[in-house]
């Protein structure tokens, strides 16, 4: 009895444990950046190159590639556009002369490396992916 | 010019970049009547109207500074046939804060709905451009300035355009009959110089946007040659109507190698929810340095409704001569020595070439369309569109041997679009 009683409180905890973590989104900009956070409000006009400076520091958007879910999770978070709508919005201002859209990166890892390493470069990426260093910090979640 | 080595210093550690991309249409358009439409489309079917394909360089130096190419190869709109390879976009973007642009360069004209773009057909629904506003403007793209201050609200902005710049282009005239020694029928062309200024200004917000605009085109003709600024009569039979009108200067004609055209619009394009979409332009246009059918009304009413991956469409366009130019066009045209005068044939003939010099104006057309979108950069287009012109229309270019006025054209249009 007390075995079978381990047994079940074992298995509750080993599902309890390899239950994924709610992913979470989360802006992220290099550290040395002035300010500490950014509303929803300001990342929607910097990722459709409305703002480009704030504070006197010049942005740097950077966007995961198209398609992925991260992505369209963020379109949909901050810009609350899915994808046709961003592309379309970007292929109309760059072909009217108002600027091209965001850098891209296939990777977390990658959009980590050059927000720590772009001073005013922002990002965003899951918190459960990847763990975040020094380099940069959370400026919205 | 801008200190550029003081802007890039500024930003020293940027990173260049190069961003290349590109835009096409492969269009067929085909009508029910020999005469062509804006040049090239006629019951033999052209794709010359609405192809073109075209590819921009854009260099970020940094943040604040940046540089745009965009270069077009189309049908050649200055010559009877052929291709042109024309640099649409070449200038140097500064933006030293959020609120301020300043461009430099060869520049499209700013503000109508789709001037600036009216090149990328992946990013309107029509087939074509609603031909009797499009055509507003002598041309499409200047070499000078545009300085654009954004002010910014709540969800949405206001921004206000000023432009200046020239440009030297060729004027298209269809001459619909020979006259021997002094035309000849066909397409006639006049380089000029243009000087033009404007302002517009625009309110966007999310789902609407609203814009109004004025421009002062400055036109000077190249090579001495003039234009007619007032037509002479010359009564054959004095004190009755039977005479002829010329460019004779001893009959009260007179001529001018240069005028100013005067452009007023505004437009809109608003949602009217559950995916339909309101857009209209009204354009005014005047000068009051030639005595021509250019003086008039233009502009157009369509409605769009988005269907998953499916627009259809409808639109409602005119342009209209003023109704005392229109007259004076009517009056010329129309106008007929008795056969047994000497050189009646002749005088004759010269009376519809004199109204093709006039110019008029007075058609509307209907379009029925529809766009189907592949993705957002990829888009094919057919349309249906039916023409009526009530008293002349110089968009078509008609022989004098046709009827040319109250007559009517379908025109058929299919096309792919794509971007990169």
């Amino acid at each position: 009895m007390t075995n079978q009683r381990l047994m079940i409180i074992s298995l509750m905890l080993i599902l309890f444990i390899s239950t994924p973590a709610q992913s979470e989104l989360v802006i992220i900009g290099n550290s040395k950046t002035v300010f500490s956070e950014l509303n929803a409000r300001l990342i929607s006009r910097i990722y459709t190159g409305r703002v480009i400076e704030i504070e006197g520091v010049y942005m740097m958007p950077v966007n995961s590639t198209q398609k992925t879910d991260l992505r369209n999770r963020f379109l949909e978070k901050y810009l609350s556009q899915d994808e046709n709508e961003y592309s379309a919005y970007w292929t109309v201002r760059r072909f009217i002369g108002k600027g091209t859209p965001p850098k891209e990166f296939a990777s977390v890892t990658d959009i980590i490396t050059y927000v720590g390493e772009t001073p005013g470069a922002i990002g965003y990426i899951d918190t459960d992916l990847t763990s975040i260093p020094n380099s940069v910090k959370i400026i919205n979640q | 010019m801008l200190p550029l080595a003081m802007l890039y210093h500024n930003n020293a550690n940027a990173e260049i970049s190069y961003d290349f991309s590109g835009f096409g249409t492969l269009g067929y358009a085909v009508s029910n009547t020999p005469s062509p439409y804006l040049q090239y489309i006629d019951n033999k079917g052209t794709f010359s109207k609405d192809s073109l394909i075209a590819g921009q360089l854009d260099i970020k130096f940094s943040p604040r500074l940046s540089a745009t190419i965009q270069a077009k190869v189309a049908a050649n709109n200055s010559q009877e046939t052929g291709v042109e390879a024309d640099i649409t976009w070449a200038f140097l973007s500064y933006r030293p804060s959020n609120d301020w642009l300043f461009r430099i360069g060869e520049l499209q004209v700013p503000g109508y709905l789709n001037s600036v773009n009216r090149d990328v057909g992946v990013t309107y629904n029509y087939a074509r451009l609603p031909a009797e506003t499009d055509s507003t403007s002598p041309i499409y793209h200047f070499t000078g300035a545009v300085i654009s201050k954004t002010f910014n609200f709540d969800g949405s902005d206001f921004t206000v355009d000023l432009y200046t710049g020239k440009k030297t282009t060729d004027l298209r005239y269809y001459i619909g009959n020979d006259i021997a020694g002094a035309y000849n029928q066909g397409n006639s062309y006049n380089q000029v110089d243009i000087d033009l200024v404007g302002m517009s200004f625009s309110y966007n917000t999310p789902k609407h946007t609203f814009l109004a605009a004025m421009h002062r085109v400055k036109v000077k003709n190249q090579g001495g040659e003039e234009w007619l600024k007032e037509f002479g009569f010359t009564e054959i039979i004095p004190d009755s109507d039977i005479g002829y009108y010329n460019n004779d200067p001893s009959s009260g004609a007179s001529v001018t190698n240069r005028f100013d055209l005067y452009i007023a619009n505004i437009g809109a394009d608003i949602s009217l929810g559950n995916d339909l979409r309101l857009a209209s332009e009204l354009v005014y246009r005047e000068t009051n340095d030639l005595n021509i059918g250019i003086n008039g009304i233009l502009g157009y009413v369509s409605l769009q409704k988005k269907i998953d991956k499916w627009t259809p469409y409808i639109f409602y366009s005119q342009i209209k001569t003023f109704n005392n130019d229109l007259k004076k066009h009517q009056r010329i045209d129309s106008n007929q020595i008795p056969s047994g005068i000497p050189n009646a044939g002749l005088i004759n003939a010269s009376q519809h070439v004199m109204a093709d010099i006039y110019q008029a104006y007075d058609q509307f057309s209907i379009a029925i369309g529809t766009s189907y979108r592949f993705s957002p950069v990829s888009v094919i287009k057919a349309e249906i569109m039916f023409i009526e012109v009530d008293d002349s229309s110089s968009l078509f270019d008609v022989s004098s041997q046709y009827e040319s006025n109250d007559y009517s054209t379908t025109i058929f249009s299919l096309s792919y679009s794509f971007a990169f």
